[in-house]
């Protein structure tokens, strides 16, 4: 498996946050389990809409999800962000502008020195995303 | 088209992948720092030192991570979120898991799970937080 961004979500919202980057992205393969599918958890885990672990497929990539258990308040997303490399220009600004509904832009998508699409939003459930038309690897990548 | 982390760092990036690049035994990390950016790029930025680094990226496992380091003043720590990494074998999720927590802390030791053969959390020196586990054999 490769190595990849395990995100996590307040307020039970991974299900909700996972089935708009499916649509956003056009994902597949989403799958889900609850807190409550599992084995011998607290009665008050049973109920509600907590994912325990969730995960999309992305082109030929996956993104992983939870939510902080029921009860639990956890932490927004600080200091990482996800990058999300695009085939073309239109698709990363169909993609940007698809996960800026309800969130906020950090930075303009533009074209710069390594891309000729890059730009950068915070969704509306706070998740960070780095949106970039291809060439857009790193030094190495 | 693989999600990749990118990471934040106040100022201990290249230090930081340095050791994620021994830690996972791949090659020296990409470091583009500062310093070595043409003039009339350097012009159009913000004053920095020349050892911040703009992007680094490293091999990690069967992927990457990216990385920087944040420019801002009150850079917080990674939060609400993992770097989750999965090894073919527990000796080697093990080894790794050993390396990345010296210096750091253990949040869940490595162990069997109902999902995994072997499954761990960690928050590292640098502050990045990771889940490492080893797959299932039959996925190996």
């Amino acid at each position: 498996m490769p190595t990849l961004p395990y995100l996590h979500f307040q307020n039970g919202q991974c299900a909700e946050a996972l089935a708009f980057y499916k649509e956003v992205f056009g994902g597949t393969d989403l799958q889900v389990m609850r807190y409550g599918d599992v084995p011998d958890v607290p009665d008050e885990w049973k109920s509600g809409p907590h994912l325990i672990h969730g995960e999309l497929t992305i082109g030929d990539g996956k993104l992983m999800a939870s939510d902080f258990p029921p009860g639990f308040e956890g932490d927004p997303q600080k200091a990482v962000s996800v990058m999300q490399s695009a085939p073309d220009v239109e698709t990363a600004h169909r993609w940007f502008d698809a996960l800026l509904e309800d969130g906020d832009v950090i930075q303009e998508m533009t074209a710069n020195f390594f891309s000729p699409a890059f730009g950068m939003v915070r969704d509306r459930f706070g998740t960070h995303w780095m949106i970039a038309a291809m060439p857009a690897r790193g030094p190495g990548a | 088209m693989q999600p990749i982390v990118y990471l934040f760092f106040r100022g201990t990036c290249a230090e930081a992948m340095r050791f994620y690049a021994a830690a996972f035994g791949s090659e020296e990390p990409e470091i583009l720092a500062v310093g070595t950016m043409p003039p009339e790029v350097r012009s159009q930025m913000p004053p920095m030192k020349d050892e911040t680094v703009m992007h680094a990226a490293v091999k990690v496992g069967a992927g990457w991570i990216y990385a920087s380091d944040d420019m801002g003043d009150n850079v917080p720590a990674m939060a609400g979120c993992n770097v989750s990494v999965s090894f073919p074998t527990i000796e080697e999720a093990t080894r790794v898991f050993a390396v990345l927590a010296e210096g750091g802390e253990v949040r869940m030791p490595l162990e069997p799970t109902f999902f995994a053969p072997a499954f761990g959390t960690l928050t590292d020196r640098f502050g990045t937080r990771w889940m490492i586990m080893a797959d299932q054999p039959e996925a190996a």
